[in-house]
């Protein structure tokens, strides 16, 4: 049996938009219980429409700017796009998150940061 | 060690103390001081010196905190000259005058402690905390930092930790020093107790011979009682 998380979003769009978790559709409002793969295994939420993701809550965990990390068109990242913006994300939330954000604020990401900007990892 | 934590919390911190089971091991052979910086992520340090800490926590109440709503109240107390507080030693400055930030007239305590720190080997950076009842730091990465501070509490309420993600709870004590890596590691610290904590920390020129002598007697003191 998988786990099951709750997620959060607050999304503008410009039309409808649909949301697909690990690639299936879901339904629902802004705040929907969703089954996860297992530890292992990567995630993928997508945010498909014309749309600007500006809040994104994990399993209760407000994942802050990670929001602003989505994969979008053309090989660029960020939380808006014209098709779909795609994050990824594994479970425990928390560990996951942690790891991120450890990684995302490391001494060599940091550097890379102030020199060129926001880069895609 | 995992902590169950108040509702006072966000959920990413009470899953961090609740459910990371991580624990600090110690190599236990001889290390030299850079495999120490490179290999462990905090352990107690010996300062080998005395300080009054009575008189240095009478001072520390008293002294002229930046107030945080929800983290640590701030008093940035010694660092290089002529600038404004970088909140650490930057890893890119090479600054080599060094002063007081506040008058010190009120705090000889404080004062002769920097002054004895500062004859082991230059110390480049000196902030006081005071934490109160409730508040938090969230996880977060000094990667902009040396990553290495002497961190010293002076009181430690029952209910205060300071987590390591992975490494687990640094077991302060109040007035045992400890040598923290946070430049490497995330952290949060929260005081789910009913008291104000303070503490301070500071960072120093780690290649100097005292600090280094410091950090590696230190070390050979723990591994004694593993």
């Amino acid at each position: 049996m998988l786990d099951s998380i709750q997620i959060a979003f607050d999304v503008e769009s410009q039309g409808e938009y649909k949301v697909l978790l690990n690639g299936n559709e879901c339904s629902g409002t802004k705040v929907i219980p969703i089954e996860v793969l297992p530890t292992h295994k990567l995630n993928t939420l997508e945010f498909c429409g014309d749309v600007v993701v500006n809040k994104l809550v994990l399993d209760n965990i407000d994942t802050e700017y990670f929001v602003h990390h989505g994969f979008i068109e053309n090989s660029q990242r960020g939380n808006a796009s014209k098709t779909c913006v795609k994050y990824f994300f594994k479970t425990p939330i928390w560990s996951w998150f942690l790891d991120w954000k450890q990684n995302d604020n490391s001494v060599i990401r940091e550097l890379s940061k102030a020199h060129q900007g926001f880069i895609p990892l | 060690m995992t902590i169950r934590l108040s509702e006072n919390y966000p959920k990413l911190i009470r899953d961090l103390f609740l459910y990371d089971v991580g624990e600090e091991h110690y190599p236990n052979k001889e290390l030299t001081p850079q495999q120490i910086f490179q290999q462990v992520s905090y352990m107690p340090l010996d300062l080998e010196t005395s300080y009054d800490a009575e008189a240095m926590l009478e001072e520390t109440i008293e002294l002229p905190y930046t107030q945080s709503s929800t983290d640590a109240d701030r008093c940035y107390l010694y660092g290089p000259a002529g600038t404004n507080d970088p909140r650490c030693e930057l890893l890119n400055s090479n600054n080599t005058e060094f002063e007081y930030k506040i008058n010190m007239d009120t705090c000889p305590a404080i004062k002769d402690f920097i002054e004895k720190m500062n004859a082991i080997g230059q110390v480049t950076y000196i902030s006081f905390k005071r934490m109160m009842p409730k508040h938090f730091i969230n996880p977060h990465v000094d990667s902009n930092c040396n990553p290495f501070k002497v961190y010293i509490p002076l009181t430690w309420p029952q209910g205060t930790y300071f987590k390591m993600y992975k490494k687990g709870i640094i077991p302060f004590k109040p007035l045992v020093p400890f040598l923290v890596n946070t430049g490497n590691n995330i952290h949060s610290v929260v005081n789910d107790s009913n008291e104000i904590r303070y503490i301070f920390s500071f960072y120093a020129d780690w290649s100097t011979l005292g600090w280094q002598t410091i950090t590696k007697n230190s070390y050979g003191k723990l591994t004694v009682d593993l």
